[in-house]
């Protein structure tokens, strides 16, 4: 029976390698071979789905599509009859996320190395920007690969859905099955999906240079579809919007790289009404409650970072405990997501080797993912979110046979899949023939004898002559259809025993050739009595996992596990700057309730639950204010590829996993204003956040705040330390920044006229933030040094009827204080920067304290992450360079940025009903000598000097808790990899480097 | 009489000097006793009610006021409420090399090639570079001048910031040699990471060899055929140069001590991020530590926020000679508040005035003659209204270098006052 079996699949193999049968429109060659395909699988275990299983049922097929399944399934004369005791049938799996069968990604021309492309290289009517391709379509570029299907189908894989991995949309996904033959009869659905993501890929234009660039890309071609839908059509042909429009009625498939990429990949969906699938790259644990409420399905990847080496004390220092931590919680990420009941799919896209997939997923049931849902994620759930459930992942009258024949519980270690069967035709990966041969033999070979130990899954077992306790000869064996072939060498260096034989009650037998090449016969007889003592399997590796280490929010040292509460506090008898006319008042208490300043007064009352601080010898301030800051910012401050980038979005890109936040809060800062970078004369749209570390991106914005914009002036915007190359772009010169301006403006103001008309127009996202601008509905800060310029911009604003907010840096603001008053621009500037370029050759420490003393609104902001922590002492520097008072020095740092940010109202000062943003000092606060022992941003306590303390023992002891563990892995054999660290770019205004492309 | 005759000279000499070019001060004339100020001397130790008295360019006496003999011939200056330091020691400074940053024909710091052991700082030091006296007016008198990069970067001078020339702005010439010890890792772009460097153990073989082949050509008197490089570096070998190694992290900072060790050398550890995790080692080793930037951020994620800010006191913890120390040229003005920033976390005061005066002296070797206000020593020092390691009180009203009254005026003052003067007329 056994026999027949395997001979009639070996001549399918011949009949489906002819290739020409049954494709209607083909001519063939030769005689027609159609047949009937009619297969009937008893006996077996069969998944009908990935939660019905049936015992002792059948399975039968014809013509690739499943007849029937069933424990009482009649059995129609014809039929080959394949029994399948002791065998378990799944519906095959599906990936949606392989890129199968496409031609290798391309730029879609030179690009030049000395100039920036502005442009798309693409030749034809397609999009300006060369990483929009929704008109490349998988389907009509699609050839089956049997080398990469044949890897795919190893594993248990049926179907995938194929799109090329290239670009921010990257056009249509085709599901595809893995048979062989032609792309004709290979394709399941032609247009799928619609792909997209953050990253440019092989795109040789120079925009978006960010990501925040990429996702106001994309949120402009959103619109334009819109507009290309209605009038746009009539003004160009645009075969990448037409494409674009088709695209959206799919699913949408977006790829991200992290957990924060996901929101950020929500929020823009949210936007337009889009909703997403998500392609995650294994790190949504890390914000789980948020990924759920997205209510996005995700398709999951198995990439688990290998262990650290960790051996060196010095070197293990520069793996940080975020990246130990990963390297322990992610192989649960899928398991976690699934549990918290997120629509999860699994791919092989993430496996430095794909072959490695069926080991990470092990993992990942070890670490927590039920096989159900694996099924679940494999089959039921990649098929439905592509509409093709009825076709695929499940076992059911009318679907296609696409199944495979395992030896047992597909998630078993042991386990072996033996056929893969696609569109009802075999793949055969291993004979299902399996003797039944575990055990010791008495091999006699010629006048030799050996112990042969045959262990393990009978499907591949471990083969050795046992010498003695500690000496073991490796055999090397083949077995195909009933015959074994052994080869080893009885001695080390000598040459090779090369035996042939079959097995016949028990026993086998047969000839072979020694290494002299003497043909000899060979018996192996099964042993009594030998206990095969040393068999044991690998216990440490079944062993459940143990407890991982807690969830931290931020995901890094110094993050919390329990949300900080709002609670009551009464800082008693200390030295309060209000910053209000009180000025600065001795023995007071502040009383922080709700998060706003409820009281500030001499000896007020306890209240029940209010927890006292005593503040005797202490100063307390207001929360302080850094105007200009870059922290938080996530891959790129600058999307400095145009003259003007007004539409990309700072507050798209927060980046509440920024270690900075929490040193920014030891340093007693509470709000900073994040800018855009100084790369172009019109930037980006700031986000003006509060320091609320731990919280989402979302959750740390400022809620009152108004809308900026970072304009800049000056040697960066006309790229004069750039180096030669960079000539190109316009402006060069002071001369050329003005026009920009004028001309920015002035379209603006036209965009504007025709919106109000009434008449249909393509909404600029660009053009809006200016008409915003315009009507004074969105407010400018100005990075500037020369006061030439500075008073330049102002006479532009006066001509276009408003007013430069602020001027940073603004290090000559001191020569031009009197025109900053008449306008009505504050300054927002270093207290002591200068001779880092020709431009502040002028600049001088005395600054603040003129522009202060001829009334314009003076603040010091850092634009340094380092400095940021220390505003209060580059405040204290406003009265050694020109005899500012204290009370109005600490302005610089606190009130004064909270008017030049409008949100004086709420913060900046110590006021009853203002935001309980306070900041308890250990001595003068604009001293070098303080040190901020609490800072509460909204009456939460983010950081306390002595809980810091305490935290930095409990980094320290699950750094070493982690080590011990990744130590142990390395002596288990585990693969490591050297601690190589995570780069953390600290942005400054003129960085043009995105933080790599992924 | 002397005493009201002093003060109008020096109120007239101070005003006018202002909006002027600053003018290399004459030596000094007559003697002169500062009283009644808060004396802190570099040395650890303070004198409240003190005197200092200074002729001919060297301090004649150290005391409190009330033990000042009063010598007729000292014009006396009553300084009640000020306070008196050892001019402050910027170590590792590239003061007169910098001019401005981004313009490449200002910058005089960096030579080609990697390996210039024979590269003198001091004949590039401009004496006339704006930043200098900028840098005067918060009490830093004396300056180490570094080239930077490449592996061996060449030869640093201390001196002294009031001078025509670098001829006689030298302090100290050509004193040590400076070594950028190889990265252990380095930055990849392409992955954003900071990855293995492989080419570290060739080039910590190279460095190695380079020493050997100095140290033997160090034996003979005159090597022929001369070599500048090797030449340059005699002095190490011979204890007249110190070994100074710019280093960050733990291990480096070991293997550079050690490879000191190997050929008898002076060795300073110039950046020191790490020193603090293998500061008994220094300690033992009994090499020295100019730790570059306390108001920087910690090296790692994981590590205390304050890392930076508490390492000198980990170091003066550990008895380890060290030296705080800023970057750059222009940012030496604020090298005081690196010093006080230690204050905070830890470090004594005094010992943190002494981290940039008299310690700094020592591990320049020039602490024979300055770094402290004591007897027989420069008059390298100057008087300010209040604290000078804090912003807050910081304010030079006064500075000597070598006895002569330096003019405080600088660039920023000089607009400070011309835009005034705009202001004033409207």
């Amino acid at each position: 029976m056994q026999r027949s079996y395997i001979l009639l699949l070996a001549l399918f193999s011949v009949w489906a390698s002819l290739a020409v049968y049954g494709q209607e429109t083909f001519p063939y060659n030769g005689v027609s071979d159609q047949r009937e395909g009619l297969y009937a699988f008893t006996g077996a275990t069969i998944y009908t789905s990935y939660r019905e299983k049936l015992d002792n049922a059948t399975l039968l097929i014809r013509d690739g599509k499943v007849e029937a399944v069933g424990v009482d399934v009649p059995i129609p004369s014809g039929a080959v009859v394949l029994p399948c005791q002791g065998k378990t049938i799944y519906p095959s799996f599906i990936d949606l996320y392989v890129e199968y069968g496409l031609p290798e990604i391309k730029p879609s021309g030179q690009a030049s190395r000395q100039t920036p492309q502005m442009l798309s290289n693409k030749q034809g009517a397609y999009s300006w920007n060369e990483a929009l391709k929704p008109e490349f379509h998988a389907d009509e570029n699609f050839t089956p690969d049997e080398k990469a299907a044949t890897e795919l189908r190893k594993l248990g894989f049926g179907a995938v859905l194929t799109h090329q991995k290239d670009g921010i949309s990257r056009g249509s996904g085709a599901m595809v099955w893995l048979g062989e033959g032609n792309a004709h009869e290979q394709i399941l659905k032609e247009q799928a999906s619609h792909h997209l993501s953050f990253s440019k890929g092989k795109s040789t234009q120079n925009y978006p240079s960010s990501l925040m660039g990429s996702i106001a890309l994309l949120r402009q071609t959103y619109l334009d579809g819109k507009w290309y839908a209605g009038p746009g059509k009539e003004e160009e042909i645009n075969l990448s919007l037409e494409a674009w429009n088709e695209l959206q009625a799919l699913p949408q498939v977006f790829e991200v790289n992290d957990a924060l990429d996901a929101l950020r990949a929500y929020k823009l969906g949210q936007e337009f009404g889009v909703k997403y699938i998500l392609k995650e790259g294994g790190k949504a644990y890390q914000r789980l409650e948020e990924i759920k409420k997205t209510g996005a399905p995700i398709i999951v990847s198995l990439n688990f970072p290998d262990a650290y080496d960790v051996e060196d004390p010095y070197d293990a220092l520069r793996v940080d405990l975020a990246d130990m931590k990963h390297w322990e919680l992610a192989p649960a990420n899928p398991g976690r997501l699934a549990a918290a009941g997120i629509p999860i799919a699994l791919t092989t896209d993430g496996q430095k080797k794909i072959s490695d997939f069926w080991t990470s997923l092990r993992k990942a049931i070890q670490y927590g993912l039920s096989k159900e849902d694996a099924l679940k994620a494999l089959t039921y759930t990649p098929a439905s979110l592509m509409g093709v459930y009825d076709e695929v992942g499940s076992l059911s009258k009318g679907k296609t046979a696409n199944f495979l024949l395992v030896s047992g519980d597909v998630f078993d270690e042991e386990a072996v899949i033996y056929q893969n069967w696609v569109k009802g035709k075999p793949h055969v990966l291993q004979s299902m023939e399996v003797p039944t041969w575990s055990g010791v033999y008495r091999l006699q070979v010629a006048d030799q004898e050996w112990l042969w130990h045959i262990s393990g899954n009978p499907a591949k077992p471990d083969m050795k002559l046992k010498i003695d306790d500690t000496t073991d000869i490796k055999v090397n064996y083949k077995y195909e259809q009933g015959l074994l072939t052994l080869s080893f060498s009885p001695e080390k260096g000598k040459g090779q025993i090369r035996l042939n034989g079959t097995q016949t009650a028990g026993s086998w037998s047969g000839k072979g050739q020694l290494d002299n090449g003497t043909w000899v016969n060979w018996q192996a007889n099964p042993t009594r009595g030998i206990a095969d003592k040393e068999e044991k399997r690998d216990e440490k590796k079944d062993a459940a996992p143990g407890a991982p280490g807690e969830i931290t929010y931020p995901f890094m040292a110094y993050g919390w596990t329990t949300r900080p509460p709002i609670e009551s506090y009464l800082i008693r008898n200390a030295t309060v700057w209000t910053c209000e006319e009180g000025g600065i008042l001795q023995n007071t208490d502040v009383l922080l309730e709700n998060g706003k300043i409820a009281q500030v007064g001499q000896k007020l009352p306890l209240k029940r639950g209010t927890i006292e601080i005593d503040g005797t010898g202490k100063h307390v301030t207001p929360g302080i204010i850094d105007e200009h800051s870059h922290i938080a910012i996530s891959r790129g401050v600058n999307e400095g590829t145009q003259a003007s980038s007004a539409e990309v979005r700072i507050g798209d890109v927060v980046n509440s996993e920024d270690i900075n936040i929490y040193r920014q809060l030891s340093g007693g800062v509470t709000t900073s204003q994040l800018l855009h970078g100084s790369a172009n004369p019109i930037g980006g749209q700031s986000a003006i956040i509060k320091l609320r570390w731990g919280y989402t991106p979302e959750e740390m914005k400022f809620e009152a705040a108004s809308p900026f914009i970072k304009f800049a002036l000056g040697e960066n915007v006309k790229q004069s330390n750039w180096g030669d190359n960079a000539r190109v772009r316009y402006p060069q010169t002071r001369m050329g920044v003005e026009q920009v301006f004028e001309d920015y403006f002035t379209r603006a103001r036209e965009y504007g006229a025709v919106k109000k008309s009434g008449k249909p127009y393509r909404v600029d996202l660009e053009l809006e933030a200016l008409l915003e601008v315009l009507e004074s509905k969105r407010f400018i800060t100005c990075h500037s040094y020369r006061q030439s310029e500075i008073n330049m911009l102002m006479k532009v604003a006066e001509r276009h009827g408003f007013r430069v907010n602020t001027f940073t840096h603004i290090l000559e603001g001191y020569k031009v204080a009197d025109k900053m008053v008449a306008h009505g621009a504050g300054g927002s500037s270093f207290s002591d920067w200068w001779a880092y370029k020709f431009e502040v050759y002028e600049a001088i420490p005395y600054n603040g304290a003129i522009m202060h003393e001829q009334g314009v609104t003076v603040a010091f902001n850092s634009d340094d992450a380092e400095m940021a922590r220390r505003l209060n002492q580059e405040a204290g520097k406003a009265v050694k360079y020109g005899g500012v008072s204290e009370e109005e020095a600490l302005k610089f740092v606190t009130l004064n940025p909270a008017k030049l940010l409008h949100i004086d109202n709420h913060v900046g000062s110590i006021k009853a009903g203002k935001d309980a943003d306070v900041v308890v000092w250990s001595d003068n606060p604009l001293s070098v000598y303080a040190v901020a022992e609490k800072t509460f941003v909204d009456g939460i306590k983010f950081f306390d000097l002595e809980e810091d303390t305490a935290m930095r023992e409990a980094v320290q002891k699950e750094r070493a808790r982690l080590i011990q563990k990744m130590l142990a892995e390395k002596k288990g054999g585990g693969k490591t990899q050297p601690g190589g660290r995570r780069f953390q770019h600290l942005y400054h205004c003129d960085d043009m480097e995105d933080e790599g492309s992924f | 009489m002397r005493f009201i005759y002093s003060v109008i000279v020096i109120f007239l000499a101070t005003f006018y000097a202002e909006g002027q070019l600053t003018i290399p001060a004459p030596v000094q004339g007559e003697p002169m006793v500062l009283l009644h100020a808060t004396a802190h001397l570099g040395n650890g130790k303070v004198i409240e009610d003190a005197a200092v008295a200074f002729d001919m360019g060297m301090i004649t006496f150290v005391g409190t006021s009330k033990e000042w003999p009063g010598y007729d011939s000292y014009i006396s200056v009553d300084v009640t409420g000020k306070h008196v330091y050892p001019g402050f020691i910027a170590t590792n400074s590239s003061l007169g090399l910098n001019e401005i940053s981004a313009v490449r024909a200002t910058l005089d710091e960096e030579e080609v090639g990697g390996l210039n052991p024979n590269a003198r700082a001091l004949i590039a030091y401009n004496t006339d570079s704006e930043v200098i006296p900028t840098v005067r007016s918060n009490g830093v008198l004396l300056a180490q001048i570094v080239p930077q990069g490449g592996s061996v970067a060449g030869l640093s001078s201390v001196v002294q910031l009031d001078a025509w020339n670098w001829e006689d702005a030298a302090y100290r010439t050509d004193e040590g040699i400076h070594v950028y010890w190889p990265r252990a890792t380095r930055f990849s772009r392409r992955e954003f990471t900071m990855e293995p460097n492989e080419a570290y153990a060739e080039e910590l073989q190279a460095l190695e060899m380079l020493l050997k082949e100095a140290a033997a050509y160090a034996k003979l008197a005159d090597h022929q055929p001369k070599n500048l490089k090797l030449e340059a570096m005699r002095g190490l070998f011979l204890g007249e140069k110190t070994f100074f190694v710019h280093a960050d992290e733990a291990k480096d900072i070991q293997r550079a001590v050690l490879l000191g060790e190997e050929f008898g050398l002076k060795t300073v550890i110039v950046g020191a991020r790490d020193a603090w995790m293998v500061a008994d080692f220094l300690k033992e080793k009994e090499a020295a530590v100019i730790f570059q930037q306390t108001q920087s951020l910690p090296g790692h994620e994981d590590d205390a926020v304050d890392q930076p800010f508490h390492t000198p006191a980990q170091l003066k913890e550990a008895g380890v000679l060290f030296c705080l120390s800023g970057e750059g040229a222009w940012q030496q003005r604020n090298l005081p508040f690196q010093a006080g920033q230690a204050v905070g976390h830890g470090l004594d005061k005094e010992a943190a005035l002494q981290a940039i005066t008299l310690d700094a002296a020592r591990i320049l070797g020039i602490d024979k003659t300055t770094g402290s206000v004591e007897k027989g020593k420069d008059a390298t020092l100057f008087i300010s209204a209040g604290d000078a390691l804090d912003m807050r009180s910081s304010l030079v009203e006064k500075a000597f270098i070598q006895g002569r009254q330096v003019d405080l005026n600088d660039k920023h003052k000089a607009l400070y006052q011309k835009f005034q003067a705009k202001y004033q007329r409207n």
